[in-house]
């Protein structure tokens, strides 16, 4: 019986199965984890991975045009998410390190445009600087033609600038105040201060924000596809190949193109920078104190940068009410619904898109908690490989995502193209890492004596979970589920290729309205789009309550 | 023995590859209140926590209420537990907190409200049924923590350390009320402890620990005048610990000078251990005839309120303690005899000084 004699702690795969054993509920909910990541992760992208014959390969290897797309994908998202990432950075070192009056108001418009589908960059750069656009050609009245990089680099820096600043946000909102206080009263002060002190502390956590921007960049469809006009990039590339040419396999070989750099980036992040940083992307924010760290001079300057961001994002967010609500804008301002209600009252697929998003919201939050739980408070065989897998589709660009669940489900016992479901897998797995992470974070700061209280009390997992568990994380909780909503409608490059004629989704409409040049029922279609999460939000706020921190995230 | 409610034998755990408990075996009779005392880290929180069944024992055995437990999910133990740092569930009010392991089991709502009721009652907390923890005291909150876990009606009721988030005060007061209390419903405990204060005044019997090394149980009275070890008897209170060499009789020799000893009568050598109260002090060899007596030189003392601690150097140089009650304003200082009855002495055999 004395098993135990080694001079070791008792561990290993016998060991935490053994003790698994004991609670028959834990084990079944840790297999359908692995059964559900099994169908909807590993054999997708297995599937996508087989389809291209080595022919394909080898001319996507060799063909010209693909190698560009490639170095066009890396130039165009280098450029964006550096510039996103200097513009974040100003911003958030302004917002947390000053005193600049109407901290509040920078705030609130700088995360305005997460709640646009990102593609409203593009479209109000294409009404503002187009070829037809409303300062280029009818104020200044130029020919120019901005579509390529040039444009591409520009919208892309807007899209991804608020990615960017609520990233390095919480950057340096991690930072303690008091390392900087002990630093200014060793001398330091102005820019030494920050050379030495407050830049380096963050610099793990700028590399971090930096590849999370990356992979945005490197992943973004709709932009692209708007201004990049003659200039492919993977994404699009890959679209053109299935929807234009029929060309399946080609499109799968460029979107595994696609996620060669993502990937890459995922793993640089997750098993390097994380272990090398000096303080945490999730930490809390330490309370109460006051950094004023800049001199009058620099204040001033990051006021006017600030108001400067601000006039952008408000311009951009303007000039698509502008062009939603007027007969035609430029020429004739009369006010008209017309195009509302086309594009909304009478569109199911705003219906669509929030049906699909309300349920990838509840789906994702709740497995997000639920395998947060288990692989931070559970020991079973295999929990490593739950975590990486939960964690893995933050490296999947949509495009990849949507044609791997095609190419899997189109036909067979799990035939699901077409419909509803096949939309809600793709978003569910897109968002599925947010859930995830918040969930984690917000368990982290929960002491596990929490739990032991419970487990000691006479409750199984199960019980504990649900009547322990849940109810402490609301606040990750609610964040979760606020962004999964806000990011499952907006998302566009996910459902590009899980859409079909049945269920068609706002996003994509905003996208071929502004393709085909109906720019102002895209524009009413995204002012919607907006309306539709505002108002989503006010109602959950009004039936819940206080079981939702919708607003003070 | 039939009163032997739980009985750990031989149990070892291990962290990793470094070793925290060393097989480690003793029984708790029913109704007792049991504490495991020991230095901070010593592994006291391990062995309760692999009763409650938090960790498993890596070999050895815990039987409780006649049923092996060391692989029973930490659910199905009834062991409630007070945990160091309350744990209460900061979403649930007072009532839901108590009421929480009796919903867990589905009692009937109305067994669930008198049983609360009782030990809310129990506990002086009747009128917080609805507050939150957060809204409370933390002495009232250590009464809410012990009062869900007394709802259970444990086979045995495990403590880790609850009173050191309190104030000194309330610590002694409410130390007074959870032994009445456990007396009153004669309910097994576990207590966890590194205060010997608290351990000696409330324990049936307690079990000091080193170095997940089990030295000595017994009751406290045990413990304190008879230590097993150079280690229980200078960590229980203070003591002078002198090494000796046994002479065959019931004498022994400290350096040269002979001393005698009413616990010790076999050969060998071993630890003499006196408390610094039974050290008495004088300034002339007046009694001849008195035994164990060894002259000291007072380096210092210091006045401490009910009594004035000395600190002397005996002729080998070794530092003595003696502590003078009731001192008045009389100071003992340069040469001096001190003395001590061959009863107030302890013999520890077969031991270095710790
Ligand atoms: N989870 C753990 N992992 C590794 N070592 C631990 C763990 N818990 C406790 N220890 C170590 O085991 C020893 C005993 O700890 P503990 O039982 O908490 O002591 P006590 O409660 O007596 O202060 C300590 O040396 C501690 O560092
Ligand atoms: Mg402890």
């Amino acid at each position: 019986m004395q098993e135990g004699t080694v001079g070791r702690e008792q561990s290993g795969w016998a060991f935490e199965l053994r003790t698994l054993r004991r609670e028959p509920q834990l084990l079944l909910a840790i297999v359908l984890v692995f059964a559900l990541f099994g169908v909807f992760i590993i054999y997708p992208f297995v599937k996508l991975l087989l389809v291209p014959s080595a022919a394909d390969w080898q001319h996507a290897v060799t063909g010209r045009i693909f190698i560009e797309a490639f170095e066009h994908t890396i130039f165009s998202s280098l450029l964006a998410t550096t510039m996103a990432m200097i513009l974040g950075f100003i911003y958030a070192y302004a917002m947390n390190y000053t005193d600049i009056p109407g901290k509040r108001f920078f705030q609130i418009v700088a995360l305005l445009p997460t709640m646009a589908p990102s593609i409203v960059s593009g479209l109000a750069f294409i009404m503002l600087f187009g070829r037809r656009g409303f300062i280029t050609y009818h104020w200044l009245g130029l020919h120019t033609d901005l579509y390529g990089w040039f444009g591409l680099w520009v919208v892309q820096t807007i899209a991804f600038f608020p990615l960017a600043y609520i990233t390095i946000s919480g950057v340096l909102k991690s930072i303690s105040p008091n390392l900087e206080l002990a630093a200014q009263n060793l001398g330091a002060r102005g820019f030494y201060l920050f050379r030495t002190v407050t830049l380096r502390l963050a610099t793990p956590g700028l590399a971090s924000a930096f590849l999370l921007v990356g992979i945005n960049s490197l992943a973004d469809f709709g932009n692209p596809m708007l201004v990049g006009a003659n200039y492919h990039v993977l994404a699009t590339e890959a679209y053109a190949q299935v929807v234009g040419a029929w060309d399946l396999p080609m499109g799968a070989t460029l979107s595994v193109f696609l996620v060669i750099p993502t990937l890459l980036v995922f793993f640089v992040q997750r098993y390097y920078l994380e272990k090398h940083s000096y303080v945490t992307v999730t930490g809390k924010p330490v309370a109460g104190m006051q950094r004023v760290t800049v001199s009058p001079l620099v204040r001033w300057l990051l006021f006017a940068f600030c108001v400067l961001i601000c006039a952008v994002i408000l311009l951009i967010i303007g000039i698509v009410c502008l062009f939603a609500f007027t007969r035609t804008f430029g020429y004739d301002y009369t006010f008209t619904m017309e195009y509302f209600i086309e594009g909304v009252l009478q569109s199911a697929s705003m219906k669509n898109s929030w049906i699909a998003s309300i349920c990838t919201a509840a789906i994702t939050t709740i497995l997000g908690i639920a395998l947060a739980f288990l692989t931070l408070r559970r020991r079973f065989p295999g929990r490593t490989v739950m975590d990486f897998l939960a964690m893995l589709p933050v490296s999947l660009p949509g495009t990849f995502i949507g044609l791997a669940l095609i190419m899997a489900f189109n036909q067979g016992p799990l035939a699901l193209t077409g419909t509803l479901a096949i939309i809600i897998i793709g978003m569910t797995l897109r968002q599925l890492p947010v859930g995830y992470r918040q969930a984690v974070a917000g368990l982290s700061q929960i002491e596990k004596s929490m739990e032991q209280a419970s487990t000691n009390l006479g409750a199984n997992s199960f019980v504990t979970f649900y009547k322990v568990i849940v109810p402490m994380l609301k606040n990750a909780l609610s964040i979760s589920l606020v962004y999964s909503f806000m990011k499952s409608m907006n998302t566009l490059s996910t459902v590009i290729f899980l859409i079909s004629p049945e269920w068609n989704l706002a996003s994509i409409n905003i996208m071929s309205l502004a393709d085909q040049g109906f720019l102002a029922v895209a524009s009413a279609t995204a002012v919607g789009m907006m309306l539709t999460i505002f108002v989503t939000f006010g109602l959950a706020k009004l039936f819940l309550r206080d079981q939702i921190n919708i607003f003070d995230l | 023995m039939a009163d032997i409610v739980m009985e750990l034998r031989h149990i070892q755990k291990f962290f990793g590859s470094s070793q925290v408990i060393h097989d480690v075996s003793f029984q708790v009779k029913k109704g007792d209140f049991v504490t495991l005392l020991g230095p901070s880290g010593c592994g006291k929180t391990t062995i309760l926590r692999m009763i409650a069944g938090f960790y498993e024992p890596d070999s050895g055995e815990i039987e409780l209420a006649g049923r092996r437990i060391e692989r029973v999910a930490p659910y199905d133990r009834n062991t409630a537990m007070v945990f160091q740092e309350y744990a209460l569930f900061p979403h649930m009010n007072v009532f839901e907190n108590v009421a929480y392991g009796l919903r867990v089991r589905h009692e009937g709502s109305d067994s669930v409200k008198k049983k609360v009721g009782e030990a809310l009652a129990l506990m002086q907390l009747n009128g917080l049924e609805s507050r939150y923890p957060n809204q409370m005291s933390g002495g009232q909150q250590q009464r809410v923590a012990v009062a869900r876990a007394l709802v259970m009606n444990p086979d045995v009721l495990l403590l880790d350390e609850p009173l050191s988030n309190l104030d000194a005060k309330l610590r002694e007061s409410v130390r007074v009320e959870l032994r009445a209390i456990q007396q009153q419903m004669g309910l097994t405990t576990i207590y966890v402890t590194h205060d010997q204060q608290e351990a000696l005044s409330m324990s049936d019997s307690i079990i000091v620990m080193k170095q997940g090394v089990l030295h000595q149980q017994g009751r406290p009275e045990e413990i304190y005048f008879a230590p097993k070890t150079p280690f229980v008897a200078d960590f229980i209170g203070t003591t002078n610990l002198l090494p000796i060499e046994g002479n065959g009789s019931c004498q022994v020799v400290y350096g040269s000078d002979p001393l005698l000893a009413d616990t010790i009568c076999s050969v060998g050598t071993g630890v003499l251990s006196v408390r610094p109260e039974s050290v008495r002090l004088s300034r002339t060899a007046d009694a001849a005839d008195r035994v164990n007596v060894l002259t000291a030189r007072v380096t210092h003392s210091m006045f401490l309120g009910e009594k004035r601690r000395y600190f002397l150097q005996d002729r080998q140089g070794r530092e003595w303690l003696a502590d003078l009650y009731d001192p008045g304003i009389a100071i003992f200082n340069g040469d001096v005899y001190m003395q001590f009855a061959a009863d107030r002495s302890h013999a520890i055999v077969g031991q270095e000084p710790g």
